[in-house]
This record gives C-alpha cells, structure tokens and sequence, in this order.
C-alpha cells in the first residue's frame, strides 16, 4: 500500500531527523511506531501522508512514487486524499469550519461523496458528538476535538489511518474508548506513533522502533519488541532508577512495559 | 440573518462615525450607546477606556504638544479625537458581544474558514496566556518590581509569537492533509 526507500529528511537548516528509513505498510495491517520524544515520528507520518516531502529516498503509494508534483495533480490528489487520512498529534490543526456537522461533512462533501450531511450525522452518531452537531469546533473540550478530528477523516472511508499520539488529549475513559473503537474498524490499514507501550499492545501487530538518531531500529512483531530490554533502552523507550530496600540496600530497575507515555 | 445585520450596521456606524466632527453629535451618539448598552455599560466602557488610554493619551499630548509649540488650538481636535475613538471602542466591544461572527459572514465560506481559524487561535493563546501569567505569579513572592514584569512580558509575547507560527504552519498541514488546498494549486 505504501512503501518508504531510503526515506530521510531534514528541515531547512535543521540537522537531519529521519535516515534512510525503509518499510512497507500491507493493507489491514494494524501497526505501531515507537521511539523517544523528538525522534521524528511525526514528521515520518506527515511524509507518509504528503505533507512534507523527503530530502532522499522515495515514497511510493501503490507503486506510484508521492510528490509535492504528483499531489499537485487533482485526481490524483482526489484518490490519495480519500485512501490516506491523518489525525494530527493537537487536533485543532485540522478543525477550521463552523459547525461540528459542516467539519465532518467538509470531507466527503469534496470527494463528491453521496449525502454528505447525513454522513456527517452518522459518524457525530459513532463518536459521541451528535449534541454538538451545531456547535462550532473551537468550543469543544480537548477529547471531543480528537473525536472530530477522527470523525471527519473516517467520514471520507480512507484505507490507511494515520495516528499522531491520539490518546495524548484523552483521559483513560476516552483511551479505552477509542482502542475499542479501532479496533471494530474493519478492513483498515492503521500507523499509530506513540511511546506509551501499553497502549501500543493494544493497538498493534507489528512495530517499527525509530531510534534517536532517525534510523529505524526495529520492524517486526510487537510482541518480541517489547521482550527485547535491550533494544527498547536504545530507543530511550525503558527507564531505569533506583530502587531501595527496606534493609537499606538499593539496586537499579530498569522498567520497560509500563503506562508512562 | 440578526447577525449579519448586526455587522452590517456596525459596518455602517464606523464609516458614518469617521464622518462626524462635530464634537457634540459625537458626544450625543456616545450619551445614546452608553444607554442602549444597558447593565453592560459599565463593563463595557471600562473596558473600551482601559484598552484605548495608552495610545490616546500618547497621541493627544503628542498634539498638545506640537500645537501649543505652533501657538495654534488645540482643545477641539482633542475633545473630537478622544470622543469618536472612545464611541467606536465602545460600538467595537458591545457588538462583540452580541455579534455570532460565524455566522455573520455565512455568505461566504472561505471569510468562515478564515474566522473560525481565527477565533480557534484566540482561544488557545487566551488559555496560554492565562497559564504563562499564573505560572509567573505562582513563581513570584510577592509583586514583581516594573523591570521583572517587563523581562517577563517580553518572553511571553516571544514565547507566543513563536508559538503561533508553529501552529500556523501546523494548520496549514492539517488543511492540506484534509485537501483543502487540492484545487486551489
């Protein structure tokens, strides 16, 4: 479905953030990308979905290779935007119409979907906001946004859904909520950056594990990932502390599954 | 359609305002809005002086100043300027209140997406100002001396201006992330 060559990227006189990273994403595939704050999670997703563009390797969206150029041409663009949705890390980045009902209804509307405004209903319906259909979107709490931003880009059917830290807003009501929820998605291709690595239990089958350098360290089974201490204290994604007995010895735990994220 | 009305004679009262030079008319429609206002005129005004003193008492001593150098008068343009700023503050603040932007200019859908950015913004950097101001009380003993308030006011205002062009340029991908620059190239 999407394929990374090579991928690296910089920002403008910034230092490189991602090296030549490669991996492929088949469809239904249910993935989690970890690694450390700052490691360029991301700024992979927003390459994934077009947003910037590499400055080496090649990406490439069923065979085809995705450009600034390439998105520039309509049906492309059209076909690209319909199949790959992206739910951005502060929600509010991507809420810009007047009401919740207009917000959800904004993109199947464009992709000349059928009865947009009744999609639009069915998808508030799903996530809980049909009281706020009226409401602009700037006035709802900072989980109902998350909730609209997800709504609005499940309203247009994508095939692969991009998750930037979605339980970061969320309280763990609205975590569970939202893990059942994509979990019930069926036939749904799904990247979620996090470094919470139970929710990434959760969430995934299979890992890729950015390092701090931007290399990829890791992609493969989650569940070996997470057994592997070794790599994980390389991804800055296990602690380490003290630990002192009541006897007055101490020695050091290194923690690598737990709920810090 | 209230609020599009609303907007629109607001439209029509600043333009007629800038019109007005006549001190006493100027006084009489201010005597006439403070009324209209009601229970909020009070809010209101002390609000509309609070945010025009700076720069109104700064112009008017600046012009003071030079006419009294010149030998000419001075005492009606000061009279004129401060009524007519003060009376459009006043119409500015009391429309915001009453006023759904949104929904005043539903005519055109990209003046709503512009808005809606808008006061989307408004409101995150309302909340982070908010914080940034208690965050510095709560890092303060007692009251700042002027130059601590200043250093920290600088920051701030650093702090948000950084800010915000990190969340324009993140809004910008989110929109496009949405298509909505797709046929706009």
């Amino acid at each position: 479905m999407i394929e990374l060559e090579q991928v690296s990227f910089r920002y403008p006189e910034g230092e490189a953030i991602l090296k030549e990273v490669s991996f492929r994403l088949n469809p239904e595939e249910r993935v989690v990308l970890l690694g450390a704050n700052g490691c360029g999670k991301s700024s992979l997703l927003k390459l994934i979905d077009g947003l910037l563009d590499p400055t080496g390797g090649e990406i490439r969206y069923q065979g085809e290779a995705l450009s600034a150029s390439r998105l520039r041409q309509r049906e492309f663009a059209r076909h690209f935007r319909r199949d790959v949705g992206m739910v951005f890390q502060s929600p509010e980045a991507m809420l810009f119409n007047a009401t919740v009902a207009e917000e959800i209804a904004y993109g199947p509307e464009r992709l000349g979907m059928p009865e947009p405004t009744a999609v639009a209903r069915r998808w508030a319906e799903r996530l809980q906001l049909e009281k706020y259909l009226a409401t602009p979107p700037y006035r709802l709490s900072g989980g109902e946004k998350q909730r609209l931003a997800l709504a609005c880009v499940l309203a247009c059917q994508p095939r692969l859904l991009l998750l930037d830290e979605p339980t970061a807003n969320l309280d763990p009501r609205a975590t569970g909520w939202l893990v059942d929820f994509l979990l019930d998605q069926q036939g749904l291709t799904t990247l979620v950056t996090t470094q919470n690595l139970s929710l990434a239990t959760e969430l995934g089958q299979r890992a890729l594990i950015l390092g701090e350098d931007g290399r990829l360290l890791y992609d493969g089974p989650l569940d070996d990932a997470l057994t592997d201490t070794d790599l994980l204290w390389r991804a800055n994604l296990a602690h380490a502390h003290r630990h002192v007995h009541a006897d007055g010895t101490e020695h050091r735990h290194v923690h690598a599954h737990g709920d810090w994220g | 359609m209230k609020d599009r009305l609303l907007l629109s004679v607001w439209l029509v009262a600043v333009v007629g305002i800038t019109f007005i030079h006549d001190p006493l008319w100027l006084g009489g429609l201010l005597t006439a809005a403070l009324l209209l206002a009601g229970r909020a005129t009070p809010t209101l005004l002390k609000r509309a002086l609070i945010a025009i003193a700076l720069v109104n008492i700064a112009v008017s001593l600046g012009f003071v100043l030079s006419a009294s150098l010149a030998g000419e008068p001075w005492g009606l343009f000061v009279l004129r300027l401060n009524l007519r700023v003060l009376l459009l503050t006043f119409l500015t603040l009391w429309l915001a209140r009453h006023l759904d932007l949104v929904r005043a200019v539903d005519f055109s859908r990209s003046l709503q997406f512009v808005v809606v950015l808008a006061l989307g913004q408004i409101k995150t950097f309302q909340r982070l100002l908010t914080d940034y101001r208690m965050a510095f009380r709560s890092r303060s003993l007692g009251r700042p001396d002027l130059a601590t308030r200043a250093r920290s006011a600088g920051r701030q205002a650093g702090a948000l201006l950084e800010k915000a062009e990190l969340q324009a340029t993140e809004v910008n991908l989110g929109m496009r992330s949405r298509g909505f620059f797709d046929d706009r190239t």
